[in-house]
């Protein structure tokens, strides 16, 4: 396959406005973050979360799967949960929830993908971002 | 044109400047402070957004939907979980319109099982691993990768089950 220099333009301009696209949600989680930390303290957000590790991952499912945009906003938002003392566990469980269930996106994929298929694909995706979570953070410390 | 998902994005730094606005209003100095957090976070993040334009523009540059739509679904076999996921992890783009180009797959009587494995590996994107790296590091990256990878294809088993296809 030749690669032309238009070619070459063409990906740099998609990929430029993919990025530009995201840039705003970006942009308004990070100083969003910034007001947040500078507002609440540093435990406030950890406290949300109980430290058992499968209610932390249901809770940061539930909110990944309802949260909508560009992964990069969920690894900004998973990192400074992070930060502020949510466990691995349950950030872990956010940012794949993020990507894998889409409760946003569920009606335009019912509509072309089958419903049956949209519930089961979405709610599979639920259970395993769960079990992703834990299976990957148990790895990790053991590893 | 402005898509709806950027017109949101919009709405929301709106919102969040006029929060910012309104604070300066009763508290400067918290407004200073979360100003100098966001601008931290934002000096740490732009290198590896450089890193990941790069990495963005080789996938769109070697990548087609339609190229790789039509391979996933001519292939057959075990063979065929191996492409929908490889196909998944390289594709890019916006979802609605893997939908339409996955909808005709369905027509041709491609599994859902197979469609399942490729959106779950959709969720593992090349180019944004460097950021995954800046924020989780090296080994939890990997890690997940590779239990993301196997996932993808325990879905994709478990749907095409269910669906008894």
């Amino acid at each position: 396959m030749e690669i032309t220099h238009i070619d070459f333009l063409a990906a740099a301009k998609q990929s430029a406005k993919a990025l530009l696209r995201s840039a705003p949600l970006i942009l308004g989680v990070i100083f969003l973050v910034g007001l947040l930390q500078a507002f609440l303290p540093s435990n406030v957000i950890g406290n949300l979360f109980h430290h058992n590790a499968i209610f932390d991952s249901f809770i940061g499912s539930s909110m990944g799967s309802v949260l909508v945009g560009s992964p990069i906003t969920s690894y900004v938002i998973g990192g400074e949960l992070l930060s502020q003392g949510v466990s691995l566990t349950a950030v872990t469980a956010f940012i794949v929830a993020w990507v894998t269930v889409g409760i946003v996106q569920f009606p335009a994929e019912a509509v072309m993908l089958g419903k049956k298929f949209a519930i089961l694909r979405n709610s599979i995706s639920f259970f395993f971002s769960i079990l992703v979570a834990i299976l990957s953070v148990t790895l990790l410390h053991l590893i | 044109m402005k898509s709806d998902f950027q017109i949101m994005g919009i709405r929301f730094l709106g919102f969040v400047i006029l929060c910012y606005v309104a604070i300066a209003c009763l508290q400067f100095s918290v407004i200073l402070s979360a100003l100098h957090i966001a601008l931290s976070l934002l000096t740490k993040i732009l290198p590896i957004m450089g890193l990941v334009f790069i990495l963005m523009m080789l996938t769109n540059l070697f990548v087609c939907p339609e190229t790789l739509t039509k391979y996933v679904g001519k292939t057959s076999g075990p063979k065929r979980w191996v492409v929908a996921i490889l196909g998944g992890i390289i594709s890019t783009g916006p979802i609605y319109l893997w939908y339409a180009l996955l909808k005709e797959l369905i027509k041709k009587g491609m599994s859902r099982g197979i469609i399942a494995a490729f959106l779950y590996a959709r969720a593992i994107k090349p180019f944004l691993l460097p950021l995954m790296v800046f924020y989780f590091g090296w080994k939890y990256t990997v890690i997940l990768t590779i239990v993301m990878i196997v996932v993808s294809l325990l879905q994709g088993l478990l749907v095409e089950k269910i669906m008894g296809e």
